[in-house]
Protein backbone atom coordinates (compact mmCIF):
# COMPACT_ATOMS: atom_id res chain seq x y z
CA UNK A 1 0.00 0.00 0.00
CA UNK A 2 1.75 2.92 -0.99
CA UNK A 3 1.07 6.57 0.42
CA UNK A 4 0.37 8.20 -2.80
CA UNK A 5 -2.82 6.09 -3.28
CA UNK A 6 -4.13 7.96 0.41
CA UNK A 7 -5.36 11.76 -1.26
CA UNK A 8 -6.76 9.46 -3.97
CA UNK A 9 -8.97 7.25 -2.41
CA UNK A 10 -10.15 9.67 0.08
CA UNK A 11 -11.29 11.78 -2.58
CA UNK A 12 -13.07 8.86 -4.36
CA UNK A 13 -14.78 7.80 -1.32
CA UNK A 14 -15.42 11.20 -0.46
CA UNK A 15 -17.05 11.47 -3.82
CA UNK A 16 -18.85 8.97 -3.82
CA UNK A 17 -20.22 9.77 -0.10
CA UNK A 18 -21.64 12.72 -1.67
CA UNK A 19 -23.30 10.75 -4.46
CA UNK A 20 -21.20 10.26 -7.59
CA UNK A 21 -21.97 7.20 -8.42
CA UNK A 22 -18.69 6.77 -10.98
CA UNK A 23 -16.91 7.81 -8.29
CA UNK A 24 -17.26 4.12 -7.20
CA UNK A 25 -15.77 2.73 -10.46
CA UNK A 26 -12.82 4.66 -9.92
CA UNK A 27 -12.70 3.78 -6.18
CA UNK A 28 -13.10 -0.18 -6.67
CA UNK A 29 -9.79 -0.93 -8.92
CA UNK A 30 -7.78 0.70 -5.91
CA UNK A 31 -9.39 -0.71 -3.21
CA UNK A 32 -9.21 -4.39 -4.53
CA UNK A 33 -5.73 -3.89 -5.99
CA UNK A 34 -4.85 -3.42 -2.14
CA UNK A 35 -6.15 -6.14 -1.04
CA UNK A 36 -5.65 -8.42 -3.84
CA UNK A 37 -2.03 -8.04 -3.45
CA UNK A 38 -2.44 -8.69 0.41
CA UNK A 39 -4.03 -12.22 -0.14
CA UNK A 40 -1.53 -12.86 -2.98
CA UNK A 41 1.05 -11.85 -0.47
CA UNK A 42 -0.39 -13.45 2.58
CA UNK A 43 -0.76 -16.83 0.62
CA UNK A 44 2.55 -16.53 -1.65
CA UNK A 45 4.75 -16.72 2.29
CA UNK A 46 3.56 -19.73 2.91
CA UNK A 47 3.25 -22.06 -0.21
CA UNK A 48 0.98 -22.85 -3.56
CA UNK A 49 -1.06 -25.36 -2.36
CA UNK A 50 -3.70 -23.12 -1.55
CA UNK A 51 -7.27 -23.74 -2.34
CA UNK A 52 -8.43 -20.11 -1.06
CA UNK A 53 -8.49 -17.51 -4.51
CA UNK A 54 -7.78 -13.84 -3.16
CA UNK A 55 -10.15 -12.85 -6.08
CA UNK A 56 -12.96 -14.77 -4.92
CA UNK A 57 -12.52 -12.94 -1.55
CA UNK A 58 -11.90 -9.58 -3.40
CA UNK A 59 -15.07 -10.27 -4.85
CA UNK A 60 -17.35 -10.68 -2.00
CA UNK A 61 -16.01 -8.14 -0.50
CA UNK A 62 -17.15 -6.13 -3.65
CA UNK A 63 -20.68 -7.14 -3.06
CA UNK A 64 -20.35 -5.95 0.52
CA UNK A 65 -19.12 -2.55 -0.57
CA UNK A 66 -21.44 -2.02 -3.02
CA UNK A 67 -24.25 -2.60 -0.30
CA UNK A 68 -23.32 0.59 1.49
CA UNK A 69 -23.44 3.73 -1.15
CA UNK A 70 -25.41 5.44 1.37
CA UNK A 71 -22.63 5.89 3.99
CA UNK A 72 -20.72 8.80 4.33
CA UNK A 73 -16.95 7.86 4.57
CA UNK A 74 -15.14 10.62 6.41
CA UNK A 75 -11.62 9.86 5.18
CA UNK A 76 -9.20 6.58 3.97
CA UNK A 77 -8.76 5.39 7.39
CA UNK A 78 -12.79 5.17 7.97
CA UNK A 79 -13.21 2.98 5.13
CA UNK A 80 -10.10 0.99 5.34
CA UNK A 81 -11.16 0.11 9.19
CA UNK A 82 -14.33 -0.98 7.76
CA UNK A 83 -13.11 -2.63 4.68
CA UNK A 84 -10.95 -5.00 7.50
CA UNK A 85 -14.48 -5.07 9.85
CA UNK A 86 -15.91 -6.99 6.19
CA UNK A 87 -12.76 -9.08 5.81
CA UNK A 88 -13.09 -10.83 9.32
CA UNK A 89 -16.71 -11.41 9.00
CA UNK A 90 -15.92 -12.79 5.43
CA UNK A 91 -13.06 -15.11 6.77
CA UNK A 92 -15.34 -16.02 10.03
CA UNK A 93 -18.38 -16.77 7.74
CA UNK A 94 -16.08 -19.43 5.53
CA UNK A 95 -14.18 -20.91 9.25
CA UNK A 96 -18.03 -21.08 10.41
CA UNK A 97 -18.91 -23.53 6.98
CA UNK A 98 -15.89 -25.34 7.90
CA UNK A 99 -15.97 -25.88 11.26
CA UNK A 100 -19.50 -27.46 10.52
CA UNK A 101 -17.93 -29.81 8.39
CA UNK A 102 -15.13 -30.53 10.79
CA UNK A 103 -17.30 -31.32 13.79
CA UNK A 104 -19.42 -33.68 11.47
CA UNK A 105 -16.91 -35.49 10.84
CA UNK A 106 -16.11 -36.12 14.77
CA UNK A 107 -12.55 -34.84 14.97
CA UNK A 108 -11.85 -33.48 18.25
CA UNK A 109 -12.32 -30.48 19.98
CA UNK A 110 -9.85 -28.66 21.24
CA UNK A 111 -9.01 -28.87 25.03
CA UNK A 112 -6.29 -27.98 27.71
CA UNK A 113 -4.13 -30.76 28.28
CA UNK A 114 -2.40 -32.28 31.70
CA UNK A 115 0.14 -29.57 31.75
CA UNK A 116 -2.46 -26.95 30.71
CA UNK A 117 -1.33 -26.17 27.64
CA UNK A 118 -4.04 -26.31 24.43
CA UNK A 119 -3.85 -29.39 23.02
CA UNK A 120 -4.25 -28.86 19.39
CA UNK A 121 -3.26 -25.04 19.10
CA UNK A 122 -0.16 -24.90 17.58
CA UNK A 123 2.34 -22.25 18.68
CA UNK A 124 2.46 -21.00 14.86
CA UNK A 125 -0.23 -19.44 12.86
CA UNK A 126 0.01 -21.80 10.06
CA UNK A 127 -1.58 -23.94 12.02
CA UNK A 128 -4.65 -22.61 12.92
CA UNK A 129 -7.61 -24.24 12.55
CA UNK A 130 -10.85 -22.41 11.30
CA UNK A 131 -12.44 -22.91 14.47
CA UNK A 132 -9.33 -20.81 16.09
CA UNK A 133 -10.29 -18.14 14.03
CA UNK A 134 -14.12 -18.53 15.06
CA UNK A 135 -12.54 -18.31 18.79
CA UNK A 136 -10.33 -15.38 18.21
CA UNK A 137 -13.18 -13.40 16.38
CA UNK A 138 -15.36 -13.87 19.78
CA UNK A 139 -12.16 -12.62 22.36
CA UNK A 140 -11.41 -9.87 19.95
CA UNK A 141 -15.12 -8.78 20.42
CA UNK A 142 -14.40 -8.15 24.18
CA UNK A 143 -11.11 -6.42 23.08
CA UNK A 144 -12.66 -3.97 21.06
CA UNK A 145 -15.06 -2.89 23.85
CA UNK A 146 -12.22 -2.51 25.91
CA UNK A 147 -9.59 -1.12 23.81
CA UNK A 148 -10.70 -0.53 19.94
CA UNK A 149 -7.35 0.70 18.38
CA UNK A 150 -5.77 -2.71 19.85
CA UNK A 151 -8.64 -4.55 18.53
CA UNK A 152 -8.20 -2.56 14.63
CA UNK A 153 -4.95 -3.47 14.95
CA UNK A 154 -5.98 -7.14 15.28
CA UNK A 155 -8.19 -6.85 12.44
CA UNK A 156 -5.75 -5.27 9.91
CA UNK A 157 -2.82 -7.65 10.82
CA UNK A 158 -4.61 -10.71 11.13
CA UNK A 159 -7.70 -10.83 9.13
CA UNK A 160 -6.52 -8.39 6.08
CA UNK A 161 -3.18 -9.77 6.62
CA UNK A 162 -1.32 -6.07 6.78
CA UNK A 163 2.23 -5.67 7.18
CA UNK A 164 3.05 -3.00 10.41
CA UNK A 165 3.78 -0.29 7.94
CA UNK A 166 1.15 -0.89 5.93
CA UNK A 167 -1.41 -0.83 9.10
CA UNK A 168 0.19 2.21 10.27
CA UNK A 169 -0.59 3.91 6.81
CA UNK A 170 -4.27 2.39 7.00
CA UNK A 171 -4.54 4.24 10.90
CA UNK A 172 -2.52 7.14 10.20
CA UNK A 173 -0.28 6.35 13.00
CA UNK A 174 3.35 5.39 13.46
CA UNK A 175 4.71 2.19 13.08
CA UNK A 176 5.88 1.59 16.51
CA UNK A 177 2.08 2.49 17.71
CA UNK A 178 1.30 -0.34 15.78
CA UNK A 179 4.12 -2.55 16.98
CA UNK A 180 3.29 -1.48 20.67
CA UNK A 181 -0.78 -2.11 20.07
CA UNK A 182 -0.10 -5.61 18.17
CA UNK A 183 2.34 -7.09 21.31
CA UNK A 184 0.09 -5.88 23.75
CA UNK A 185 -3.04 -7.36 21.58
CA UNK A 186 -1.66 -10.57 20.51
CA UNK A 187 -0.64 -11.31 24.20
CA UNK A 188 -4.03 -10.22 25.39
CA UNK A 189 -5.85 -12.32 23.09
CA UNK A 190 -3.45 -15.26 23.65
CA UNK A 191 -4.59 -15.10 27.71
CA UNK A 192 -8.29 -14.22 26.82
CA UNK A 193 -8.51 -17.78 24.86
CA UNK A 194 -6.52 -19.58 27.53
CA UNK A 195 -9.12 -18.98 29.87
CA UNK A 196 -11.74 -19.09 28.03
CA UNK A 197 -10.82 -22.60 27.04
CA UNK A 198 -10.12 -23.57 30.81
CA UNK A 199 -13.71 -22.18 32.07
CA UNK A 200 -15.28 -24.59 29.17
CA UNK A 201 -13.11 -27.57 30.05
CA UNK A 202 -14.60 -26.90 33.71
CA UNK B 1 -11.02 -2.00 34.11
CA UNK B 2 -11.78 1.80 33.92
CA UNK B 3 -10.45 3.19 30.70
CA UNK B 4 -7.46 5.56 32.05
CA UNK B 5 -6.61 2.32 34.31
CA UNK B 6 -6.78 0.49 30.77
CA UNK B 7 -4.44 2.70 28.91
CA UNK B 8 -2.03 2.69 32.29
CA UNK B 9 -2.07 -1.26 32.29
CA UNK B 10 -1.26 -1.40 28.06
CA UNK B 11 1.24 0.89 28.31
CA UNK B 12 3.04 -0.91 31.34
CA UNK B 13 2.53 -3.84 28.99
CA UNK B 14 3.73 -2.30 25.85
CA UNK B 15 6.94 -0.91 27.72
CA UNK B 16 8.24 -4.09 29.49
CA UNK B 17 7.61 -6.21 26.59
CA UNK B 18 10.21 -3.61 24.30
CA UNK B 19 12.83 -5.03 26.71
CA UNK B 20 14.76 -8.06 26.67
CA UNK B 21 12.62 -10.71 29.07
CA UNK B 22 15.58 -11.08 31.28
CA UNK B 23 15.27 -7.31 32.11
CA UNK B 24 11.51 -7.69 33.06
CA UNK B 25 11.41 -8.19 36.40
CA UNK B 26 13.04 -5.04 36.83
CA UNK B 27 11.27 -2.62 34.00
CA UNK B 28 8.17 -3.74 35.89
CA UNK B 29 9.08 -2.83 39.18
CA UNK B 30 10.38 0.55 37.82
CA UNK B 31 7.20 1.10 35.81
CA UNK B 32 5.20 0.18 38.24
CA UNK B 33 6.02 2.25 41.22
CA UNK B 34 3.77 1.69 44.54
CA UNK B 35 1.00 1.03 42.28
CA UNK B 36 0.76 -3.28 43.66
CA UNK B 37 -2.84 -3.80 42.08
CA UNK B 38 -1.48 -2.72 38.82
CA UNK B 39 1.73 -4.75 39.14
CA UNK B 40 0.61 -8.21 39.57
CA UNK B 41 -2.50 -7.25 36.51
CA UNK B 42 0.60 -6.85 34.29
CA UNK B 43 2.66 -9.23 35.36
CA UNK B 44 -0.55 -12.16 35.48
CA UNK B 45 -0.40 -10.88 31.70
CA UNK B 46 2.97 -10.99 30.72
CA UNK B 47 3.34 -14.44 32.25
CA UNK B 48 1.70 -15.74 29.41
CA UNK B 49 4.29 -14.12 27.30
CA UNK B 50 6.38 -17.41 26.55
CA UNK B 51 3.57 -19.33 25.27
CA UNK B 52 2.69 -17.07 22.86
CA UNK B 53 5.13 -17.85 20.21
CA UNK B 54 3.72 -16.80 16.69
CA UNK B 55 0.21 -16.94 17.59
CA UNK B 56 -1.67 -15.28 14.93
CA UNK B 57 1.29 -14.21 13.27
CA UNK B 58 0.05 -16.12 10.29
CA UNK B 59 -3.13 -14.13 8.59
CA UNK B 60 -6.20 -15.41 8.78
CA UNK B 61 -6.49 -16.36 4.89
CA UNK B 62 -3.71 -18.96 4.98
CA UNK B 63 -5.61 -21.10 8.25
CA UNK B 64 -8.92 -20.62 6.08
CA UNK B 65 -7.39 -22.46 3.12
CA UNK B 66 -5.42 -24.63 5.09
CA UNK B 67 -9.01 -26.23 5.90
CA UNK B 68 -8.53 -27.67 2.39
CA UNK B 69 -11.93 -25.97 1.13
CA UNK B 70 -12.27 -23.69 -1.71
CA UNK B 71 -13.14 -20.40 -0.67
CA UNK B 72 -17.11 -19.45 -2.04
CA UNK B 73 -18.83 -16.31 -1.38
CA UNK B 74 -21.35 -16.78 1.33
CA UNK B 75 -24.57 -15.21 1.80
CA UNK B 76 -24.08 -11.67 3.72
CA UNK B 77 -24.07 -11.92 7.37
CA UNK B 78 -25.27 -8.40 8.31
Amino acid sequence: MTQDLSPRVTGLLLAWSDGDVDALSDLMPLVCDELRQMARRSLGRENSQHTLQPTALVHEFFLRIQGRRTVTWKNRKHFFGWAAQQMRLILVDHARRQGRKKRGSGETPISLGDDGEPVGLSQDGAGLDPEQILDVHSVLDQLEAIDPRAAEVIKFRFFVGMTVEETAIALDVSAATVKRNWSFARLWLYRALQLQRGNSDD
Amino acid sequence: MESMRWHRFKDVVAKVMEWDRREWPARLVAECGDDVDLFFEASSLLAFSPAVGDFIETPAWHAVSESGAPFRSAPRTE
